[in-house]
């Protein structure tokens, strides 16, 4: 009896010995290589470092968009050592508003299955520090970009930020610690960091206060001329500096757009001085030309070609012809000039391409294949061609700028790159033109005492839609300041003005009230 | 007898520097661990409170006067 019991132990103890060989088998042969992941995972601690990202920055060094960190706070119910109300109330002591903000989260912290939850609201460190002693609060750093000139520029910073993304976001780094039981990091030397790289600023020639200046002139203009949109460049004429650009709209869409490079626009009667610049470059006419023809409309096949307000100019002088905005003078100005040079011309302005201009989304229009006598002869009052606003005003610029023409950018860490367009002297007549034509026109009287000579040029171009000129109208003002040695170049349009269709009516008063302030400030 | 007894007191008194030892480099390792810790936390603080001064910097100096945010 004694035998078979012993037996039957020694038995029971084999069993066992094999249960928990087979146990210990399962653990650390079956089980063996994802117990091992997670005895790693438990031990090590791998961590994001984000680096700080570059700032956008203005003409005078101010950050136009930065990092912002704050503390969110978090509530975990098991740790709590007093009831949820004590807590609140501390809370609400350092913060006033929690309760408040938090209502609906907390109703549902209250729930019993509720054990953890994260709540609204921005804490700085020092609240941190004085709420972090509480059992069961916890506190996370939380970032966000931030842009201290609220909506000034904000469709240029949103830009030049997807434009300069990889140098603005620097590299992320990490890093993998051992942790003790804590969750607390612990020297040794398995620790491992891949340092992060912090975003590179990105400097730009955009002058907040004149930025400021023409959003707020735009708007005025909105309402005065009860129009759809206004737009408006400011360059620095000899860097190719970007000085100021904004576009506002009287219905404002959800998208952000900078629509001075994303639409496109027939440039109308602001187109005229440069082609009289290349008319004059290429010695198709000369300073002296006169025109015999004018008066009367110019026939070409079955279209002819008159002037906006259907009077007439007989022999008129290319002064006269920008005056009265001639459209038949500058018909016949570019039949001299003949197609060739005028699309060699076209391309030197590079108004076939994009500006380069550091932001996404620049249209451009292609240069037709095609061209009939008509088509030249429109081109030359700026009609059948379609620019962007930023395209016009870099080629008007090198009038502007002695015959050179540069690139406009806002990045001030760019080389400014130019190449000669007109000759100086081409260029120094049509200056002479332009400021007669300033002060023999109505806008005259918009220009403030104070003033020199004006450069500049109003147009209105019809709006087509669906190939075929509507009601629509833009009108524009182009020109430079003052015209020996000029401090900025400006554009301003304005899209179907209710007021008046013309440009000299709505466009130059804008011009030149932004003038009288960019006197003082640039 | 007397090498067995010098061999057993150097043996004895081994074990006593090792104890003295790990007891004295795990308390420095811990408290370099603390301060390093701690050091974080602080370094973590201050760039936060550096971000916020940046912003409250830029507020004063707004152009367009935006004040909150």
């Amino acid at each position: 009896m004694d035998k078979q019991r012993s037996k039957f132990l020694l038995i029971v103890i084999y069993l066992c010995f094999l249960a928990v060989l087979t146990r210990l088998f399962y653990w650390q042969v079956i089980k063996g290589s994802q117990l091992h992941e997670q005895a790693i995972a438990q031990i090590y601690k791998l961590e994001k470092i984000l680096p700080r990202q570059g700032q956008v920055l203005s003409s005078d060094g101010y950050p136009l968009s930065l990092d912002y960190s704050y503390y969110r706070l978090a509530l975990y119910k098991p740790n709590f050592q007093t009831d949820l109300d004590t807590i609140l109330q501390e809370i609400t002591n350092i913060k006033p508003e929690f309760a408040t903000q938090n209502a609906k989260l907390l109703e549902k912290f209250r729930e019993p299955n509720q054990k953890w939850l994260e709540f609204l609201g921005e804490f700085t460190t020092s609240e941190k520090n004085q709420l972090a002693t509480i059992s069961g609060t916890n506190f996370q750093a939380r970032q966000k970009r931030y842009y201290p000139e609220d909506t000034l520029a904000i469709d240029l910073i949103l830009g030049l930020e997807r434009f300069y993304k990889r140098q603005l976001s620097g590299q992320v780094g990490f890093k993998r610690n051992v942790i003790d039981a804590t969750g607390s990091q612990l020297l040794t030397k398995k620790n491992w960091q891949k340092s992060e790289i912090d975003g590179q600023d990105v400097p730009t020639s955009l002058h907040r206060q004149v930025q400021y200046l023409v959003e707020n002139t735009l708007k005025q203009g909105l309402v005065t001329y009860q129009a759809d949109s206004a737009s408006a460049i400011i360059l620095e004429p000899k860097s190719g500096q970007i000085l100021a650009m904004a576009s506002v709209e009287a219905s404002p869409s959800a998208f952000s757009k900078v629509k001075n490079i994303t639409h496109l626009f027939e440039p109308g009667s602001i187109f005229k001085p440069l082609v009289m610049t290349a008319a004059l470059d290429s010695g198709a006419i000369n300073s002296n030309w006169i025109c015999t023809r004018c008066n009367q409309a110019r026939v070409i096949g079955e279209d002819s070609i008159n002037n906006w307000d259907k009077q007439f100019h007989p022999d008129s002088s290319l002064k006269d012809v920008i005056t009265n905005s001639d459209n038949i003078g500058m018909s016949y100005i570019i039949s001299h000039l003949g197609l060739d040079k005028f699309l060699d011309y076209y391309q030197k302005l590079k108004l076939n391409q994009k500006t380069g201009v550091e932001l996404p989304g620049e249209s451009v229009s292609p240069l037709k294949t095609y061209w009939s006598e008509i088509d030249l002869a429109t081109a030359s009052f700026g009609q059948g061609i379609a620019l962007n606003q930023l395209q016009m005003l870099q080629a008007f610029n090198s009038i502007a700028n002695d015959g050179l023409l540069v690139n406009a950018h806002l990045n001030t860490s760019h080389q400014s790159q130019s190449s000669r367009v007109f000759s100086e002297k081409s260029t120094n007549t049509i200056k002479e033109i332009l400021a007669y034509a300033v002060d023999h026109s109505p806008v005259a009287k918009l220009k403030s005492k104070d003033m020199d000579s004006v450069c500049a040029k109003s147009g209105t171009a019809q709006v087509a839609v669906a190939g075929k000129y509507g009601d629509n109208t833009i009108g524009s003002y182009i020109g430079f300041y003052p015209c020996i040695n000029p401090k900025y170049t400006m554009i301003v349009t304005i899209s179907n003005a209710q007021t008046s269709q013309w440009g000299s009516s709505t466009a130059a008063p804008i011009w030149f009230e932004l003038a009288s302030h960019l006197n003082r400030l640039l | 007898m007397t090498r067995n007894r010098f061999l057993l007191g150097m043996a004895l008194a081994l074990l006593v520097f090792q104890i003295l030892f790990s007891v004295y480099y795990s308390t420095q390792i811990i408290d370099a661990n603390l301060r390093y810790s701690t050091l974080q936390k602080k370094y973590n603080d201050l760039n936060v409170d550096n971000q916020q001064l940046e912003v409250q910097y830029t507020q004063k100096f707004s152009v367009s006067g935006q004040t909150a945010f």
